[in-house]
């Protein structure tokens, strides 16, 4: 009863627009004074819960990818890339989905993919007479590929919450990445073949095309080099996440300013200002949802959400895997990808486990739903995003968007969720055994 | 508002806090990279690495959070925007969100002051290099009672603005980013 | 429905308490499995008026918060490491080479009666914790993805890189052995075993190294320089206000279940080491002499960093005779 309340607090508080942080508090305040609770346990655990050395990783990574943002990485890439596609109609949505792809490589947040790769693509875009309300979505829905190529903030998230190997969660969402960033760049293309004025990119001599082609290769080697650094640091045994990222703030400073001129020295304090905020809405937020989370677990909720779904479905797994999948998506509706990766995670893990789901598949599971969660309605951040950029309504958006969901997310989910060796070979892999 | 918004003291205040911000990403980055350095190229362990980033980390997220109420950048789930489209319904509903985070964190203020008692009772300190916890735990009251004093500012300014609501959402209007 | 861990009073007017017991190690565990059956037959023994709940696997938060909790009441019970910030005298489960055997452990570390135990209750006592045992949690050894050369040799050079937690007491202990130390968090030692960002760790014993990293290793040394401390302990205020005869049933009952999970341990360590050399890791069981030889370059080069850790008192009685005194 009082769970029940607490949860339709938590629901209404979040739907009229209440913060995250302050609706979990609220929640929170409820359930302390009915459940009898001394509140004196509600510090130590947000202090314990924001110490540790894997979360000092995000903080990193959203300040490394500010600078790549604003520091001209992104257009080098993006040349880069499309140097390499071929003069089909809608190749630009396809160079989106590749764009957002080899950023996130770099760069830990979907927000940064998005507001970087989209902000370069949209005015190419539109001077080729691209409907703008495909090219949004195709942005829009490409960039949580930034955060299922790793480095990925959410799984560094996912793994500090189940104490689970951040460099294994990592690996189990590339190959969904990939698959999404196939599907996405096709399912663009054939969006696009119906609007007759689309331009396609123009003929080249094949001595333009190299001698193209080389320039943008050239101009992208220093910030290719910065995937190597983080990941070949990483999976090399060099460095930890948290130091890869720190290692790549250093280099990227000078690249920034030097080679690609896109930011300047006094500019970077306001970088390193913006991203504080960023990190510290995720980090305060955080708090108040595991002091939540700590007080379903006291009462045993995970365990009665897992003998409801038993009950339901007769035992059987793969049924509990839909109905999990269905849950993360209506929470995916409801909340961006970092509140539903902090409330569902301690909750799901427990009964993947209880199931036989290798806990890295339920990292590859989650990564590409809530990843869909940020741009489903009526929470969707990136749709608002990916509309603000390229200059759209959102409702211009929706049957684009609607039609990704289907035809790239819904079968990537599907084959994430029933093929386990899609997330758990690449980490089998390079980490042995998982 | 204005008034409040030109004082010399809000001013200083956020100039302050921008500061710790920035000087604590910095750090951040830095020890960081330090460690690294010092195990490559010195050979060398940073001892109580984890524990100093600790202290830099708090002060870090916890002003970006208060920064965050300023500004009202706090993540949410912003469901209502559609449905209400009247600028007197949108005030009402701005009004009443101010309204619940201050009760809200009015209560974390009061548990902040408690919690920050029974550990300045202990001089608890880390086990590697002793560094007084209550460093990295200051920060969390603080930042409760500066995010509430934001709030304050905020429903004052939503109150008293009146155009609140008018000619704005420049995402519906196909303004600029 | 919440518990009422202040306690209730049933139709017979007799004291119920249902209480919450945290630990880190998951519900399979070994250890899990016999804080279980201690709070069953604690739960037998006062007629179910004392219900303890396990909630395992640091469900309800890491050993600092929980400790913490523990002082504050808002946890009853906790079965996990001990946290030294708020008195660093209980750095003493740290001290390396106390005992270099499960008899002597047993003797000098969870027998109730013996000065470091006394030591422990007292210094927790003042934190309103009750300590109500000891658990052996395996014989610290140092298990690597290289094989370790003259591991048992104070004077050898050894050019490798030991993972250990970032406190003096495990420190001072590589350096003891003369290892160069990296301070890695424990999630991402399998990965950095594995990757070579380090070579070794120090700070789990042969079953911990069986069960968390044998596919990663290629040595375990069974060096026994600690013997891994979990605490048992309870809320003191809430220990205080129980009926003396909950209190006796409480203490005895876990007093022998870690006198017996000691022995336990001490199986399941040497069924680690059979199974991990049949696997093909190579497996090193010092002699008497190198423990001996060991644990006095311990005595004379590190025991004597706890200066300005420990109480003067705590201190002597180390020096003098391994804090080995009758209490
Ligand atoms: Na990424
Ligand atoms: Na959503």
């Amino acid at each position: 009863m009082e769970l029940g309340v607490a949860f339709a607090i938590l629901l209404v508080c979040i739907v009229v627009g209440v913060p995250v942080v302050y609706s979990f508090g609220a929640a929170t305040i409820w359930l302390v004074l009915t459940l009898g609770f001394d509140a004196s346990f509600v510090f130590t655990t947000v202090y314990s819960k924001m110490n540790s050395s894997v979360l000092i990783a995000i903080p990193l990574f959203i300040i490394l990818g500010a600078i790549m943002e604003k520091g001209g990485v992104g257009s080098a890439l993006v040349n880069f890339v499309e140097a390499f596609t071929g003069r089909v109609k809608g190749a630009l949505c396809a160079v989106s989905s590749v764009a957002c792809a080899v950023f996130g490589a770099i760069c830990g947040s979907g927000a940064a993919t998005l507001s970087c790769i989209g902000s370069i693509m949209a005015p190419k875009m539109r001077e080729r007479n691209y409907p703008m309300g495909v090219a949004a979505a195709v942005l829009a829905c490409a960039a949580p590929i930034g955060m299922l190529i790793p480095p990925s903030s959410i799984q560094i998230l996912f793994a500090w919450s189940g104490n689970l190997s951040v460099l294994t969660c990592f690996m189990a969402t590339v190959i969904p990445g990939i698959i999404l960033t196939i599907l996405i760049g096709i399912c663009g293309i054939v969006m696009c073949k119906k609007y007759p004025d689309v331009m396609v990119t123009e003929k080249m001599s094949r001595k333009d095309w190299m001698s193209n082609t080389y320039r943008s290769t050239v101009h992208a080697i220093p910030a290719l080099f910065m995937p190597i650094i983080v990941l070949g640091g990483i999976y090399g045994g060099f460095m930890t996440p948290s130091e890869a990222a720190g290692v790549a703030i250093v280099y990227s400073i000078p690249v920034s300013i030097l080679i690609y001129r896109g930011t300047k020295m006094r500019e970077l304090g306001r970088t390193f200002k913006e991203s504080a905020v960023t990190t510290g809405v995720i980090m305060v937020m955080l708090g108040t949802i595991m002091v939540v989370s700590r007080i379903l677990v006291m009462n045993n909720v995970p365990s009665m959400i897992l003998d409801a779904l038993l009950t339901v479905t007769g035992n059987n797994k793969y049924l509990v895997l839909l109905m999990i999948n269905i849950f993360m998506v209506i929470i995916g509706m409801l909340m961006d990808d970092v509140s539903g990766t902090l409330l569902v995670a301690p909750i799901l893990l427990p009964i993947g486990m209880e199931l036989g789901v290798n806990p890295y598949q339920m990292a590859a599971i989650l990564g590409v739903n809530l990843g869909m969660g940020n741009v489903t309605p009526p929470t969707a951040p990136f749709l608002y995003l990916g509309g603000r950029i390229c200059k759209v309504d959102t409702k211009s958006m929706m049957k684009p968007m609607l039609t990704i969901i289907a035809f790239c997310y819904v079968p990537t989910l599907i084959l994430t969720t029933y093929i386990p060796e899609l997330s758990l070979w690449l980490p089998r892999l390079i980490m042995g055994s998982v | 508002m204005d008034k409040i918004q030109n004082n010399i003291i809000f001013r200083a205040l956020l100039k302050v806090e921008s500061a710790v911000m920035i000087i604590t990403s910095i750090l951040a980055a830095g020890i960081v990279f330090v460690g690294v350095v010092m195990r490559y190229i010195l050979q060398m362990n940073f001892f109580g690495q984890e524990e100093v980033l600790c202290v830099v980390a708090m002060w870090l997220y916890w002003f970006g959070g208060i920064y965050g109420s300023y500004e009202g950048s706090h993540i949410k789930g912003d469901m209502l925007s559609s449905v209400f489209k009247s600028p007197r319904s949108k005030k009402i509903v701005e009004l009443v969100i101010q309204a619940v985070s201050f009760v809200v964190i009015l209560v974390f203020c009061i548990w902040g002051f408690e919690y920050m008692a029974f550990n300045l009772r202990f001089n608890a300190v880390t086990t590697g290099l002793k560094i007084p916890m209550s460093l990295s735990q200051m920060p969390l009251l603080v930042g409760f009672l500066l995010m509430e004093l934001y709030t304050v500012f905020n429903f004052f300014r939503v109150l008293l603005d009146k155009d609140f609501g008018k000619a704005k959402e420049p995402a519906e209007e196909g303004g600029s980013e | 429905g919440c518990g009422n861990s202040s306690g209730a009073t049933n139709a017979d007017g007799e004291q119920t308490y249902e209480l919450r017991l945290a630990t880190l190690y998951p519900a399979d565990h070994e250890m899990t499995i016999a804080v279980q059956a201690a709070c069953d037959k604690i739960e037998e023994e006062t007629g179910g008026n004392v219900k303890i709940q396990i909630y395992p696997s640091d469900q309800l938060g890491d050993y600092t918060s929980v400790y913490e909790e523990i002082m504050k009441g808002t946890i009853d019970l906790m079965v996990s490491g001990v946290l030294t910030t708020y008195d660093s005298n209980l750095e003493i489960m740290n001290i390396p080479y106390l005992a270099s055997s499960y008899e002597e452990a047993k003797e000098y570390i969870v027998n109730p009666d013996s000065y470091f135990f006394q030591t422990v209750l007292e210094h927790q006592r003042n934190l309103n914790i009750e300590t109500l045992g000891i658990y052996l949690a395996g014989a610290q050894g140092v298990g690597a993805a290289k094989v370790i050369d003259n591991l048992m040799d104070p004077n050898a050079a050894k050019p490798y890189l030991i993972r250990c937690p970032s406190t003096d007491g495990y420190l001072w202990t590589a350096e003891g052995f003369g290892f160069n130390s990296v301070t890695i968090n424990y999630s991402e030692l399998y990965s950095s075993l594995q990757t070579g960002v380090c070579d070794g760790w120090l700070g789990g014993g042969a079953y911990v190294n069986y069960l968390s990293f044998r596919d990663v290793l290629k040595y375990f040394g069974d060096a026994r320089c600690s013997f891994e401390s979990i605490i048992c302990i309870m809320t003191k205020d809430l220990y205080d206000g129980m009926p003396a005869e909950y209190q006796t049933i409480i203490s005895d009952t876990f007093a022998e279940s870690t006198m017996s999970f000691a022995d336990q341990m001490e199986g399941l360590d040497e069924q680690a080491m059979q199974d991990m050399e049949a696997m093909g890791i190579e497996i090193y069981r010092p002699t008497e002499e190198e423990y001996e030889t060991m644990r006095e370059h311990f005595r004379t080069n590190v025991w004597p960093k706890y200066e300005n850790t420990l109480d003067t008192e705590i201190f002597n009685s180390l020096i003098a005779n391994g804090l080995r005194e009758a209490a």
